[in-house]
């Protein structure tokens, strides 16, 4: 158990003060019996007070912060497979050329680089050199770019490496070799017997990359000062908001459960390798 | 931004909010920090501060339009008072026993003198807040709410109802939460925000340089010092304690640290008129007992600057006294905790003051104050401080609390280490801006000039 309160500061709160607080906060009884509140809340769709929030339920600070993550994490998760899907196709059908090395060296880079990095390079090149962009806030689609992006690229990069590696396969593969010799344009090999396959990989990929693109957005966040979930998550527990910090977790749960398991259906229906095994 | 109620709010982000949004009785001059007339035209004090009269000005608004009369100062002060409304000042007020003599007159009286009750009045906490209190109620300050996203941002709108509304430059004031402070320095270098309170300290010697009429570090009224815990051994010695606080070098720590910092020679920092500073005594002559272990233990918690001030002290007393210090580092709560319960040897402390008095600083080290936390006790201490509340004549009072600052530095149940220095960013373009001891801003007095 983590020690220290909610309440815990500097300046010591006077002791009448304090325990008026407990017992607001319901701190004074068993834990037990708020573990049963607790329960008891959640059954009902609620997670009751903030700590730290004084006089705003969890319920609205998370209502207030989920669009806000969702919109970054599927705007970087969307970038990522736009990017990563084409390019990494690409990369394998032009194999062992320029654009091959160049693709490859970039995709290292940008998996090597942690996202804080990415961020300050972003931040310095679009805010301070060409002041395209502003360097943190939200509010509008321009605030929106610049976490997107660094929140995305490194999961294009990743979503290259497996394209690239299934799509040379796929080109290798005797269905292909025979669509060739049967005169089959380029392109609709590369329609009909790379890009499904490809897909493949990709999708039982995208159940971790949930987990990461949420993980990854607490620090996204916090240099961007977008006011998500995963900032929430890191103070909730430095505060001790038992509440806060419950809510999120939940939350985090049900969406990181939901996710998988349509990646997990999606994957079904495009690998009947899955299917057969039922 | 957390807490938006003046009565509850501690954070100084929160506190700074809470200027804009709620005046009190009297108002601080933004550079010398003593009270004006705010909400009252005039206040007097009587019997050296015990009781005292304020008469409100005619004609005083909350900004949806209605009458604030003295019955309104009176329910807010009331909600303070009040143990359930859980408020950290109540203590303020909690002895106090305050009337209304009519629509615009108030009468204040406490058990002994209160010679700052006029410069308290104009911190949040005695603010006039509607009672009962919601974050979207009618304010009595020169801002009111217009939207509120957590940990995004506050927007504030001039409030036409305002007494002093015809100063009130700035239409609007956009709040904004950024907890990292490089992203609030890029915020700032960007023009996206006018005032940022810290830097990282990473930035600093490059904001000396080229940023200097953004970036001047002024003296605060905090100090930064350690605790020893007196009730454990080895530290119950207060020759030991002596020894430790004398082996600090603390011109070349203020110098490490850099940013403005200043040596401290005494707990109270400087700045309160007609207050004598004291100083530390001169170090101690024994030498150090054969029996006192080799390695002590420093507490502090998880921050660039402690971490450095923390290897900066291992490093003096290693060479000075010869003893090595094993430094810990805790998260900010469980760091409160372990101090709280004396689980430590020394620890990293600091104490900023609520008011220009050194009252504010002193009376934390009586015996029994929750926020003593060093386990030592003196009666002689405590009677000094008694003493001095009680004194009606402010230089008796002030000799008062000298004798007791002097008393608590020859004890050694602390050791000041520096005067803290505000880090405040403030745009050039804002104008009437003052650096005061206390941070604090006066919004209602500010102007912005888009061309400089």
């Amino acid at each position: 158990m983590a020690r220290g309160g909610p309440f815990d500061q500097e300046r010591e709160l006077p002791t009448e003060v304090l325990q008026q607080l407990r017992a607001q906060y319901h701190l004074d009884e068993s834990i037990l019996q708020q573990y049963y509140r607790s329960l008891e809340n959640l059954f009902h769709g609620e997670f009751g007070p903030s700590f730290a929030y004084r006089g705003v339920s969890v319920s609205d600070i998370l209502a207030d912060a989920l669009p806000i993550s969702l919109a970054l994490g599927f705007g970087a998760l969307l970038l990522a497979l736009l990017l990563g899907l084409p390019t990494g196709i690409l990369s394998a059908w032009k194999k062992n050329t320029k654009t091959d090395a160049s693709l490859r060296t970039l995709s290292s880079l940008l998996l090597a680089l942690p996202n804080f990095v990415l961020a300050g390079l972003a931040i310095s090149l679009f805010s301070f050199t060409l002041e395209w962009l502003p360097p943190a806030g939200s509010g509008g689609i321009r605030h929106q770019i610049l976490p997107t992006l660094c929140l995305g690229l490194p999961f294009a990069a990743q979503i290259f490496r497996l394209a690239r590696n299934e799509a040379l396969s796929a080109l290798q593969s005797a269905p292909t070799r025979t669509a060739r010799a049967k005169g089959l344009p380029e392109a609709k090999v590369l329609q009909r017997h790379v890009f499904p396959r490809t897909l493949v990989p990709i999708v039982a990929f995208l159940g971790p990359a949930t987990a990461g693109i949420l993980t990854g957005s607490l620090v996204i966040e916090q240099v961007f000062a977008l006011p998500g979930l995963g900032s929430h998550f890191v103070q909730s527990a430095l505060n001790r908001d038992y509440t806060l910090s419950l809510g999120i977790t939940v939350l985090y749960t049900a969406l990181l459960g939901t996710l998988t398991f349509f990646a997990d259906v999606l994957l079904a229906r495009l690998d009947p390798r899955i299917q057969s095994l039922r | 931004m957390a807490i938006l109620d003046p009565l509850l709010a501690t954070g100084s982000g929160d506190l700074r909010v809470m200027q804009a949004l709620h005046a009190g009785l009297t108002r601080f001059h933004p550079a010398t920090l003593q009270p004006e007339p705010g909400l009252a035209t005039s206040f007097t004090s009587h019997q050296g501060g015990r009781r005292w009269t304020f008469h409100l000005r005619p004609d005083l608004k909350w900004s949806d339009g209605t009458a604030l009369t003295s019955a309104d100062v009176l329910q807010s002060w009331k909600r303070l008072q009040s143990p359930s409304t859980g408020a950290p000042f109540q203590s303020w007020l909690a002895d106090a026993v305050f009337t209304a003599t009519s629509p615009d007159t108030l009468e204040v009286s406490f058990p002994f003198p209160h010679p700052q009750f006029a410069a308290m009045c104009s911190s949040p906490a005695l603010s006039v807040a509607p009672v009962p209190f919601t974050p979207d109620a009618p304010t009595s300050g020169p801002y009111q709410l217009e939207s509120r996203k957590i940990r995004d941002c506050v927007r504030v709108k001039k409030n036409a109802h305002y007494w002093n509304a015809l100063e009130v430059q700035i239409p609007h004031i956009d709040f904004l939460t950024v907890e990292s402070q490089f992203t609030a320095l890029n915020l700032f270098l960007s023009g996206e925000v006018h005032y940022t309170p810290n830097v990282p300290a990473l930035a600093i010697p490059k904001l000396l340089e080229k940023f200097a009429d953004a970036f001047q570090p002024s003296p605060q009224f905090g100090t930064y010092f350690i605790r020893f815990n007196t009730k454990k051994s080895p530290f119950h010695d207060p020759l030991l304690r002596q020894q430790f606080s004398a082996a600090i070098q603390r011109n070349l720590l203020a110098e490490s640290v850099g940013a403005g910092r200043m040596p401290a020679w005494s707990f109270v920092p400087p700045g309160i008129p007609g207050y004598p500073s004291a100083s530390l005594p001169s170090p101690p002559q024994k030498v150090i007992d054969k029996k006192i272990p080799t390695h002590v233990e420093y507490l502090y918690n998880s921050s660039e600057l402690n971490r450095d001030i923390a290897e900066i002290l291992q490093h003096q007393w290693q060479t000075n006294l010869g003893i090595s210090t094993r430094l810990v580092n805790q998260e900010w709560k469980t760091f409160l905790y372990a101090q709280r319960q004396g689980d430590y040897q020394i620890s990293r402390s600091s104490w900023i003051g609520d008011y220009l008095d050194p009252m504010t600083f002193l009376e934390i080290f009586q015996s029994h104050h929750p926020n003593n936390r060093t386990g030592w006790a003196s009666e002689e201490y405590d009677g000094l401080i008694r003493e001095a509340r009680h004194a009606t004549q402010q230089d008796r009072r002030f000799q008062l609390l000298h004798e007791a600052e002097t008393l608590l530095l020859r004890e050694a149940p602390i050791a000041p280490l520096l005067f803290e220095t505000s880090q405040e960013l403030v745009s050039p373009k804002l104008k009437g801006f003052h650096r005061n001891l206390r941070g604090v801003v006066d919004w209602s007095r500010l102007t912005l000039q888009e061309e400089p």
